[in-house]
C-alpha cells in the first residue's frame, strides 16, 4: 500500500475541529473532527464500523463527509448532507405523487419513493376509489412498515398520531438535522410549537408539515434555515430560542 | 522540491515538477445537491451534481447500484474557435473516461436503480481539462453527502524536448511531445484515469508515472482544504459564490437591496 | 438551501403573500433582486461577462468572427445569440430544454438587435463577401427565475470596451467597436391578479403568465413576450410598460 503524505494542516479552522491526535496511522482523524471520504479513523478489527465508515483491508475508512463520533466500542460519522434513506418503523412526510386501484405512490425524499396500500389506511378504501381519499399533492404522516433491498418503503398509516394532513405547507431541511431541531427530550421543538402558535410534524426523511398564522409560518421557515445552516457547530437550540425570543420582543 | 532542468525552463517559467496555481471551492451553485469550481492555470470549470435520483429516463439504470453519469461539457466561448454547442466525440469521450474514474470512488452499490448526474461545465479551457474537471468532480460528490470510498485526484504529466513536466500547459500540450492525465484514489493509490498521447519510451514512463501520482497527492490536499472551508468559515454553511479570476478591463457592478423603484414603491404603499 | 424545489409541496403561499403585496423572499412586487456582474472574466472570448441576480447565475461570452453576410443583408453583420439551459442549472433541467432555451434567446435578440446598441452596417468587412458575425452565447449555471433580464444585462456588458479582433485574423490593428446605449429587458410575472418584477423560479412556477420587455435608452419598446400559458388584460399590458419604464431608469442609473 502506497502511504500518502499527512494532509497538512491548512488554514487554522473554528468549530470543533482538532488535529489528529493518533500518530500510530498517517491521516487517521479524531473524534470531533471533521472527515472526509477516505479519511482513515482506525484499524480494521479495533472498533465497530458504524453509518458512514467502511471496513478497509487495514483501516477504517471515512464513506461520507461528516463528523467523526467515537464511542467506546463503535465509531460513526454523521453526515453533513446527503439524501435521507428509509429505516424500519421512522415516522416522516410523505406527498402522494400518484395512486393505482389500490396504493398510494408518495414521494419521501429518496429516489426510489414509497407506496402505501390501502389496507394500511384507517380508512376502507373499496377498489378504485383510493384517489377519493387521498390525491396527488397530498401530503401525510406516515411510517415505515418495510424497506426493501432497493430502497423502496412500504408505509403505514395505521398508528397513533398518523394521518392525513390537510391545508399547511411542508419544508425542508437536511434529514440529519431533524435531531437539532427536534432538541433534547423534544424541548426545542416544544418551544417553537409554543413561541409560534404553529401545528408542526417532523419528518424523519427532513420534511417539516406547518400550519397556522402566516407570521407563525414566517417564523418556522427562519427557525428551519437556522438549524438548516449549522450542520456542525454546538450552540444551535441557543441559537433556535435567541430568534424566537427576538421575534417575541418585536 | 528542486527544479529538474532549470537550465531549459518551461515556456511560462515554471520548474519541471511545478504545477500552474489552482483555486478550488465547494459549494458555489444554489440548486445543484454538491458543486466546486476550479481554476487551474486559465482553465476555469464548474461542477454540479444531482442525485442519486430517478432519471426522466429509466433506461440504462442498474438493477444493483447508482448509475454515474458525468458530462463534460464545453462553452462555445471556452476555446478560441465559437465551439459549436452540444456533444463531439470528444466530449463524450472524456465523459465516459471521467464517469467510470467516478464511480470507482462512489459506493454506487448503496442506490440501486438511481442516477447520480455529475454536470461539468468547462468556461474557459487552457489544457488539462479532464484533470482539473476529475479533481472538481470528486469535490461536488463529497459536497453532495454521498457515499464514497475516496475522493479523486488528478493532474496531467507531459514529455517536452524529452524532459518529463508536470501538468503541461497548452503550448507544451500542442508542441510537446506527450501528454499522460492520471487520476489516483488516494487513500490507496489506486490509478483510475490513465491515458496518454504522443510518445514516451522505457526510461521515461516510470518516472512520469510517479511524478504524476506524487502530484495528485500534492492536488489532493488541496481538494481537503476546499471542503473543510466550506464548513468552516464561520461554522456557517452556505453557498458562497466566490468572484472569477479576470483578466484586463475586469469591472465589477453591484446593485445592492436599496435601489427599488421609486414609482412603483409609492404605488404599492397606497 | 439545500431545499429541493421539485420535491418539495409548493402551497398557495408564494400567492397568497404576493396577494397581500409581499412576497416569500422579502421583497416589494416592484423590486428587482440584487444583482452582480463580473466582465472580462474569460480570455478567450472578445467579451464576456458573469451575471449573479439573486440565485441566478449565467455567464455571457461573445466572439467576433469573420462570415458571410445574409444575401438579402449584404452589407450587414450577422448576430448569432444562442442560450443552454444546461442540467447544472436546475434538478427540473433533466431532458431536452431546446425549446424553452430557444425562446429566451430569441426574445434576447430581438432585444438587443433591435435596441440600437450595434450597429449592423459597422459590422460589415467587405460588403456582400465578409461580414462580422458576432456570436453571443448565454451559459446558464444556476437557475432561479428570469434568466430574460440577466442575459441581456449580461450581454450588454460584457460587449463593453470590445474591440474588433481584426489581428486575429490578418487583418491589421484590433480596433474598438462603436456602442450605442445598451437595452434593459424586464420581465414580469403575473400572479394573483399582481405584477411581481423579476421572478423567481418559485414565482414562475405559481405564476398566470410573463411578461418581457426590453427597453431602449429613451424607453421605446424593442421586443415583447408573453409567455407561460397566461393573458393579461390592456390595462395590465399598459401598466406593465409605465413599471417597465421607471425600473429601467433604476437600472440604468446602477449601472452608470
Amino acid at each position: 500500500m502506497i502511504r500518502g503524505d499527512p494532509a497538512p494542516d491548512g488554514p487554522k479552522r473554528v468549530g470543533m475541529i482538532m488535529s489528529a491526535q493518533d500518530n500510530d496511522v498517517a491521516n487517521e482523524r479524531s473524534s470531533g473532527n471533521l472527515v472526509l471520504p477516505g479519511d482513515r479513523i482506525g484499524r480494521t478489527g479495533s472498533i465497530r464500523a458504524g453509518n458512514g465508515v467502511m471496513k478497509g483491508e487495514r483501516y477504517l475508512i471515512a464513506t461520507q463527509m461528516g463528523l467523526l463520533i467515537r464511542s467506546e466500542r463503535s465509531v460513526h460519522v454523521i453526515p453533513m448532507k446527503g439524501r435521507y434513506r428509509p429505516g424500519k418503523g421512522d415516522f416522516l412526510i410523505g406527498i402522494v405523487k400518484d395512486h393505482t386501484p389500490s396504493r398510494w405512490f408518495f414521494d419521501i425524499n429518496t429516489p426510489q419513493g414509497a407506496r402505501l396500500h390501502s389496507s394500511d389506511t384507517p380508512w376502507s378504501v373499496d377498489f378504485g376509489r383510493t384517489g377519493e381519499y387521498m390525491n396527488v399533492g397530498d401530503v401525510a404522516y406516515l411510517k415505515v412498515m418495510e424497506v426493501d433491498d432497493m430502497g423502496r418503503a412500504d408505509l403505514t398509516m395505521k398508528g397513533p398520531g398518523l394521518r392525513k394532513l390537510r391545508s399547511g405547507q411542508v419544508m425542508g431541511i437536511r434529514p440529519s438535522q431533524v435531531p437539532r431541531l427536534i432538541g433534547r427530550n423534544g424541548s426545542l421543538i416544544a418551544a417553537v410549537k409554543r413561541r409560534t402558535g404553529c401545528r408542526i410534524f417532523i419528518g424523519k426523511n427532513g420534511w417539516i408539515w406547518v400550519d397556522g398564522e402566516d407570521a407563525g409560518i414566517e417564523m418556522v421557515r427562519r427557525v428551519l434555515d437556522a438549524v438548516d445552516e449549522r450542520p456542525h457547530m454546538g450552540g444551535v437550540s441557543e441559537h433556535i430560542l435567541g430568534i424566537l425570543g427576538e421575534e417575541e420582543r418585536g | 522540491m528542486a527544479a529538474k532542468g532549470a537550465n531549459q525552463g518551461r515556456t511560462d517559467g515554471r520548474s519541471d515538477d511545478e504545477i500552474r496555481p489552482i483555486r478550488l471551492h465547494a459549494g458555489v451553485l444554489n440548486n445543484a445537491h454538491g458543486s466546486a469550481y476550479i481554476e487551474w492555470g486559465k482553465n476555469k470549470i464548474m461542477v454540479g451534481v444531482y442525485g442519486p435520483r430517478k432519471p426522466a429516463r429509466q433506461e440504462g439504470l442498474r438493477p444493483d447500484r447508482a448509475l454515474v453519469r458525468c458530462t463534460y461539457n464545453m462553452a462555445p466561448f471556452s476555446v478560441s474557435d465559437r465551439k459549436r454547442p452540444g456533444r463531439d466525440r470528444r466530449s463524450l469521450e472524456i465523459s465516459k473516461v471521467l464517469s467510470e474514474a467516478l464511480t470507482n470512488a462512489v459506493l454506487v452499490e448503496r442506490f440501486p436503480r438511481t442516477v447520480i448526474d455529475v454536470n461539468v461545465e468547462v468556461l474557459e479551457a487552457d489544457a488539462g481539462t479532464r484533470c482539473a474537471a476529475l479533481t472538481a468532480a470528486s469535490v461536488a460528490l463529497a459536497d453532495a453527502g454521498l457515499q464514497m470510498r475516496d475522493l479523486v485526484s488528478a493532474c496531467a504529466v507531459g514529455v517536452v524536448d524529452g524532459r518529463v513536466v508536470l501538468d503541461p500547459s497548452r503550448d507544451e500540450d500542442n508542441f510537446g511531445d506527450g501528454d499522460m492525465p492520471i487520476g489516483i484514489l488516494p487513500s490507496s493509490g489506486e490509478i483510475v484515469l490513465l491515458q496518454m498521447d504522443g510518445a514516451l519510451g522505457p526510461d521515461q514512463f516510470g518516472s512520469a508515472l510517479d511524478l504524476g501520482v506524487e502530484a495528485c497527492r500534492r492536488i489532493h490536499a488541496l481538494q481537503r482544504d476546499a471542503l473543510l472551508m466550506r464548513y468552516c468559515q464561520d461554522g456557517v454553511s452556505r453557498i458562497e459564490k466566490p468572484p472569477f479570476s479576470g483578466y484586463g478591463g475586469t469591472d465589477t457592478i453591484i446593485m445592492d437591496d436599496e435601489e427599488v423603484p421609486p414609482i412603483w414603491r409609492e404605488e404599492v404603499m397606497e | 438551501m439545500s431545499r429541493d424545489p421539485e420535491t418539495i409541496m409548493r402551497s398557495l403561499v408564494v400567492r397568497d403573500l404576493i396577494g397581500t403585496g409581499k412576497r416569500t423572499d422579502g421583497r416589494s412586487l416592484g423590486q428587482m433582486r440584487p444583482f452582480t456582474v463580473e466582465t472580462g472574466v474569460i480570455a478567450q472570448a472578445d467579451g464576456s461577462a458573469r451575471v449573479r441576480l439573486g440565485g441566478t447565475e449565467l455567464v455571457v461570452g461573445v466572439k467576433l468572427m469573420p462570415t458571410g453576410p445574409y444575401p438579402d443583408h449584404p452589407d450587414e453583420g450577422v448576430i448569432h445569440t444562442a442560450l443552454q439551459l444546461l442540467p447544472i442549472a436546475s434538478p427540473s433541467f433533466d431532458g431536452d430544454m431546446a425549446v424553452e432555451a430557444t425562446e429566451i434567446a430569441r426574445v434576447v435578440d430581438r432585444g438587443i438587435r433591435h435596441s440600437g446598441m450595434i450597429d449592423m452596417k459597422g459590422l460589415c468587412i467587405s460588403p456582400g463577401e465578409r461580414v462580422w458575425g458576432l456570436y453571443l452565447d448565454i451559459h446558464v449555471l444556476d437557475h432561479d427565475g428570469n434568466l430574460f433580464d440577466a442575459s441581456t444585462l449580461g450581454i450588454a456588458l460584457s460587449m463593453k470596451g470590445m474591440a474588433f479582433p481584426n489581428s486575429r485574423f490578418g487583418m491589421g490593428e484590433d480596433v474598438p467597436v462603436p456602442l450605442g446605449e445598451m437595452p434593459v429587458t424586464l420581465t414580469f410575472a403575473k400572479v394573483a391578479g399582481e405584477l411581481i418584477l423579476d421572478p423567481t423560479a418559485e414565482e414562475e412556477g405559481v405564476s398566470d403568465g410573463r411578461i418581457t420587455m426590453s427597453l431602449d435608452s429613451r424607453g421605446w419598446v424593442r421586443a415583447l413576450q408573453l409567455g407561460g400559458c397566461g393573458h393579461f388584460t390592456p390595462e395590465e399590458v399598459k401598466r406593465a410598460y409605465r413599471l417597465a419604464m421607471s425600473s429601467a431608469e433604476v437600472v440604468r442609473g446602477s449601472l452608470r
